[in-house]
């Protein structure tokens, strides 16, 4: 007889396929019609997948709120490593659109599910595993934020149905071994592995705790709560210690090594080992607080009388019956209900700030896309042909630089721009150039290159007037100084 | 501590209430007080009763978003639905996404008790939620000769929710040369004035916005919106479908006394 004990045989294999089930709609979005409608056949969504949860794990720690807006930003990073070329905008739909399936946006209760068989006292049977991915929950303030759940965390580790203590102390031994080899490429993946397992039990813990808490007038303090803090606590020092001998393991090999690649190795190995021991430090701390808190709740249910509200049916009781009203009607009932929703405001009295706020503020009517400020006119980008060409510059800089002490009139120069040469020539209009720069220089006076000693052409008016066919004003005499400073 | 203090503490907590963006979690000062609040019924009472001086009431104290404050009829400090939305054809339909958001992340009346409940809406699954529903109500009418059109000099008399379906649902027309805003504009009005009290966080300009809940939207509907529309309906004889939760208790038919097991309080604490 094969099958003495058929449910215990049966346990594992149900086990292992209720954590094989989360893999399947991983790895069902690349088969998902939507990719191929986007025109997103190229990328790699079920390792999007992988690199959201990774995200989202390695980030939920006790206090962290990890909003989807930043996952998204994170996985586009992914989608743009797998497709070069395409737009910022491309990768970011792809990334919302793998992390929303994470959550299961489209299912009104977000769960996933799959057929799992148990074999029971009654027999074999199948039933429907329902769990899910990502979830949404409230963090400490009450906003929406994303978590992993323990499911996503095991399809991540490929730890199935094992006790995450000693999962974690399992880890930890392998690290260590590594590291006495001085295997230290090895030794990165084990902490790493070492760094999930820590936030999987961070995360259990809490759990344990906070439902604990939940039910805080059925669980018996002295047997169930001091005995699930005392152990954690015991377990997490004995972590603390252990990650504290590794980082001076990790240190003594830094001291020892000399090549750059195997240095840097170790330095990110000692960031994993030293997250790890930051994140058991908050946790003895939560562990130590967790005594006084549960009594406190308990207190609070002795003094706080119980809310007593109205059951009510959003959509049948209010939402169905108010379409059928007139709008005079519907009025009354519509309004209590929103000036309820929005509850007490502070009273509209105009300060200072609060006329900036509302001067600052784009109407809400405003239709329209927005579009940014414009940037101040960038001259390089300027479309048609410049006035003067590349060789009227240099002729006319070739002429400015040739100036001595002694000075030249513009006259002269405006002459000698008029000569046929390179750059230069009667009909040119380098003359014309020539002219503006003077005036530049007239204006501008290089007080800088002046004060620290250097030589600068300098345009002085002494009141001789240009006769010049074309232009007008003074004959401006241009001069080489040797400036005013300790030279 | 002595009395004054205590006022003075009170106070504080009834002014960190009204501050948006303010929370326990946030605020040792704010997180302290709530502790107070929790083991001390005498300060308890006493913001209570500061609360009561202006207008307002206790909902409750919930350690994520600390003291839940609702409004009487009497308070200044409730919004004005005028100023919300000025032009008054507007009004009736933009009152109508406000309930319609509601009712879609809270399709269940156990999802208002949910401390983890985090609702998943957009602009365009209301007003196509609302249109859906308006056009259903329109084919039975259809089916039993009961449509009628309103009075003309009577435009008041015109049913809601055909005053939804006439109303555009995104662009203008040709022929409608009137200022009138799209539905899903009026729509996007009310996600934008719940996001910026608080209650509502947008994740993304998919179908024209598409947000998520804050609990404090989920507290402030279960405590007090949700009651206050119920008994407004009743006043006006709307029969209130009955549910198989509890039945309103503020609105004990006299001739239908509710059963005690029907009766149950429905407590929210760490359930």
């Amino acid at each position: 007889m094969i099958f003495e004990e058929p449910s215990a045989i049966y346990e594992s294999i149900t086990s292992r396929m209720r954590a094989l089930a989360v893999v399947y709609p991983v790895l069902a979005l690349d088969a998902s019609k939507a990719k191929k409608e986007r025109g997103w056949d190229r990328y790699r969504m079920a390792e999007l997948a992988l690199a959201a949860i990774d995200f989202v794990t390695l980030r939920t720690d006790m206090r962290a709120a990890v909003r989807q807006e930043t996952v998204v930003e994170h996985v586009a990073e992914f989608a743009a490593l797998q497709q070069s070329g395409r737009t910022g905008e491309e990768y970011r739909a792809v990334a919302r659109w793998v992390t929303e399936r994470l959550i299961n946006t489209e299912e009104r209760d977000r769960a996933f599910r799959h057929d799992v068989g148990y074999v029971t006292d009654n027999g074999f049977e199948t039933r429907e595993a329902s769990f899910q991915i990502l979830k949404e929950v409230p963090d400490h303030v009450g906003q929406a934020a994303l978590i992993a759940t323990d499911a996503a965390i095991t399809v991540l580790v490929h730890a199935i149905d094992v006790d995450i203590a000693s999962e974690q102390i399992a880890a930890e031994a392998k690290l260590e071994a590594l590291l006495k080899r001085s295997r230290i490429s090895e030794a990165w993946q084990a902490a790493h592995n070492a760094r999930i397992q820590s936030v999987r039990y961070a995360k259990d813990i809490h759990g344990r705790i906070e439902a604990m808490k939940r039910n805080v007038r059925a669980v018996d303090w002295d047997t169930e709560v001091r005995d699930t803090v005392d152990e954690a606590l015991e377990h997490v020092r004995s972590r603390s210690a252990a990650e504290t001998k590794h980082k001076e393991r990790v240190n003594q090999l830094l001291e020892a090594t000399a090549d750059e690649r195997k240095r840097r190795q170790l330095q990110d190995l000692e960031a994993l080992i030293h997250e790890c021991w930051q994140r058991h430090a908050v946790l003895i701390d939560m562990l130590m607080t967790v005594g006084p808190e549960f009594r406190r709740q308990q207190d609070r249910q002795v003094f706080v009388a119980p809310a007593i509200h109205t059951r009510v049916h959003l959509h049948e009781q209010l939402l169905q019956p108010v379409l059928e009203l007139s709008l005079d009607a519907c009025l009354g009932p519509l309004e209590a209900f929103t000036r309820a929703v929005m509850g007490p405001v502070r009273p509209r009295v105009m300060y200072l700030p609060d006329f900036l706020e509302g001067l600052t503020r784009v109407a809400e009517e405003a239709g329209g896309e927005l579009v940014p400020v414009q940037n101040e006119y960038d001259w390089s980008e300027i479309d048609g042909p410049p006035a003067f060409s590349e060789e009227q510059h240099y002729a006319v800089d070739a002429l400015l630089a040739a100036i001595t002490e002694q000075g030249v009139r513009l006259s002269t120069l405006l002459a000698a721009a008029r000569q046929p040469g390179p750059g230069t020539g009667p009909e040119s209009g380098t003359d014309e150039l020539l002219t503006l720069r003077t005036q530049q220089l007239f204006r501008l006076i290089p007080v800088r290159q002046l004060v620290d000693g250097e030589a600068a052409v300098v345009a002085v008016d002494d009141g001789t007037v240009l006769d010049d066919v074309l232009f007008g004003g003074s004959d401006f005499l241009l001069v080489r100084t040797g400036g005013v400073g300790p030279s | 501590m002595n009395r004054h203090e205590d006022a003075a503490e009170a106070a504080r907590m009834v002014a960190f209430a009204m501050a948006r963006r303010k929370a326990p979690a946030r605020s040792g000062d704010y997180a302290r007080l709530v502790q107070r609040f929790d083991t001390e019924p005498d300060f308890a009472q006493v913001v209570r009763k500061v609360a009561q001086g202006f207008d307002l009431t206790v909902l409750e104290v919930h350690p994520m978003t600390g003291l839940v404050l609702g409004t009487t009829p009497e308070t200044d400090f409730a919004v004005s639905v005028s100023d919300l939305v000025p032009q008054t054809p507007d009004r009736p339909l933009y009152l109508l996404a406000q309930l319609t958001i509601a009712a879609m992340v809270f399709p269940r009346p156990e999802d208002l008790d949910d401390d983890e409940h985090v609702g998943r809406i957009s602009v365009k699954q209301v007003d196509e939620e609302v249109r859906v529903l308006a056009s259903a109500i329109e084919r039975r009418l259809a089916q039993s000769d009961g449509d009628v059109d309103p009075p003309s000099d009577q435009p008041g008399l015109e049913g809601l929710w055909r005053a939804y379906l006439r109303r555009n649902a995104t662009g203008k027309t040709q022929t409608d040369r009137a200022p009138r805003a799209s539905t899903r504009a009026l729509v996007k009005k009310a996600f934008a004035h719940l996001e910026s009290h608080g209650f509502l966080r947008k994740v993304s300009d998919e179908d024209a916005g598409t947000y998520v809940t804050n609990v404090k939207y989920r507290l402030q509907i279960r405590d007090q919106a949700a009651r206050d529309m119920l008994e407004e309906l009743a006043a006006l004889g709307v029969a209130a479908l009955p549910t198989d939760g509890a039945p309103d208790h503020d609105q004990p038919s006299p001739d239908d006394p509710p059963s005690p097991t029907e009766d149950t309080p429905v407590t929210d604490l760490f359930s």
